[in-house]
């Protein structure tokens, strides 16, 4: 029997409208990364710096996939569309020739030119691609979890403005690869899921939420898996996300699903004791950062809204214990916002945060039923005393 | 004379963690500089307005750290901004500004460390 290194010889010397590089597994001679940006490494190690976006928009094209021969007038008017031919073939003949010098010695090896055509040897350059969608393919636990590992990001992601042909060849290939991408995370979540592999599912999912964050399905897998590992506080968390996410791409809401399982989960919380839920209304970035960290310090799940206005679609959204407030803020005061809870009927209680001349104002948040005040600047135990207080009160610790 | 201020002082005052003072020292200093303007923009449009919310927000930024000289440097210039009273506010503006620089340094420190 022959071997069949032999035969793939043979294939080389065939007419140029035959695919090259068929020859028998030789070491690549480079590794050419596409997901998640363009880099490019001989295979000894050192990176390449090849020195303009065209010529990675080139090799990029010319390695999905490897093997295949263009011919150059095609090349050229792909990546000059916008000038006239003879300019076009002169970009690309100078753009090929930068490709060349970069390469060196390489260059032979991995590009097979002749007077019309040029291709990329699919032996001589591991593409991360290609072997992404082998194992996409081949599609088992272990070469889905590696096919989701090499997905470090969309094809190209560095690559913008480029010509209107090859933007719309680009567009193309990434929702494909992305498409791929998606489904293999989501068969691997699934297996993980039958194996009760919670850590890796959570992994899975998040990055499956990276890719596309408006899959509330997984944004309901995420919760329940956070819950299953006991950090309740970060499953709400994740419905936050939800909300916030949807409300932003969308202008909608969760649906009925994802409520009823934020609610079975606030339950759950409950009746396991967890930590109180704090809503910090405050404008101000620095008064934020030192207040959810206080909190934070203090093992409080907090969440925090930029004004009134945003307090009360976090409140329509999900229960807190407390809110704490600042009073002067753009939109919608705290004064107004304690207004229109009470309005509402929202009951949760809230502590005003006030300045140097807050004593009028103390008191007029008293009257309207404020059930506390703390003075800035925040003493951090005053202000941990005072929420332990009004919680008490209430019935949370 | 501009008041001294600790960044061990800093420390204390938010419980003792020297990351959330490193969290909140690398907010001001991003912030700090966006309100400063701000309050430049408006004294330099005559708008009262504009001047007592954009000092309002620098006095509660700085009210987070013991520096009650530069909370005063702010506060005197809102109430300018609320009295509708700004001949001269340019000297309160400049003595805010000396006013920060301590706190500012203090805060650097943290937020290298």
């Amino acid at each position: 029997m022959r071997a069949p290194c032999r035969r793939s010889h043979r294939v080389r010397k065939t007419p140029y409208n035959d695919p090259i590089g068929m020859s028998p597994a030789r070491a690549p001679r480079l590794r050419l990364t596409l997901l998640g940006g363009f880099e490019i490494t001989s295979a000894k190690g050192g990176p390449l710096v090849l020195p303009t976006r065209k010529t990675h928009a080139l090799i990029a094209y010319l390695a999905l996939p490897a093997g295949r021969r263009h011919p150059r007038d095609e090349l050229a008017t792909l990546l000059w569309g916008g000038f006239d031919i003879d300019q076009a073939r002169l970009n690309f003949r100078q753009c090929l020739f930068q490709i060349r010098k970069t390469l060196g010695r390489l260059a032979d090896h991995v590009l097979a030119r002749d007077g019309e055509t040029v291709a990329l040897n699919a032996d001589a350059v591991d593409i991360d691609v290609a072997r992404f969608e082998r194992l996409v393919k081949e599609a088992t636990p272990q070469a889905l979890t590696r096919a989701a590992a090499l997905y470090r990001g969309d094809l190209l992601s560095d690559l913008v403005g480029m010509e209107a042909a090859f933007e719309e060849w680009l567009r193309a290939e990434r929702g494909r690869l992305r498409e791929q991408a998606l489904d293999a995370m989501t068969r691997l979540l699934a297996h993980q899921r039958q194996e009760s592999d919670v850590e890796a599912a959570i992994q899975s999912a998040v990055a499956l939420l990276t890719l596309d964050p408006l899959q509330e399905g997984i944004h309901r897998a995420l919760m329940r898996l956070y819950a299953e590992q006991g950090r309740h506080a970060t499953a709400l968390k994740q419905y936050q996300l939800c909300v916030d996410v949807l409300a932003r791409e969308l202008r909608t809401e969760p649906e009925v699903e994802t409520r009823q399982l934020y609610e079975a989960l606030s339950q759950r919380r409950l009746s396991e004791g967890s930590a109180a839920a704090i809503l910090v209304v405050e404008d101000e970035s620095v008064t934020i950062t030192v207040l959810e960290g206080l909190l934070r310090q203090a093992d409080y799940d907090v969440t925090t809204a930029r004004d009134g206005a945003e307090a009360l679609r976090q409140l329509g959204l999900r229960r807190f214990d407390l809110i704490i407030s600042d009073i002067a803020m753009p939109t919608l005061d705290g004064m107004r916002l304690l207004e229109i809870m009470n309005q509402r009927s929202i009951d949760t209680p809230i502590v005003f945060l006030t300045g140097l001349s807050g004593a009028e104002m103390e008191v007029q948040g008293l009257r309207l039923g404020a059930a506390d005040y703390v003075r800035k600047p925040i003493n951090r135990e005053v202000l941990l005393a005072r929420v332990k207080n009004v919680l008490g009160r209430v019935g949370r610790k | 004379m501009p008041e001294t201020v600790d960044p061990a002082a800093i420390v204390a005052s938010l419980g003792g963690s020297e990351a959330l003072a490193r969290q909140a020292a690398m907010a001001f200093l991003q912030e700090a500089p966006r309100l400063l303007a701000r309050i430049g923009q408006a004294l330099a449009a005559n708008d009262p307005g504009a001047l007592a919310g954009a000092a309002h927000t620098l006095k509660s930024a700085v009210g987070n750290f013991p520096a009650p000289a530069a909370v005063e440097a702010a506060h005197r210039l809102e109430e300018r901004g609320r009295r509708g009273d700004l001949l001269d506010a340019e000297a309160d503006r400049a003595a805010l500004e000396r006013a920060l620089v301590p706190l500012s340094a203090a805060l650097a420190t943290l937020a290298r460390s």
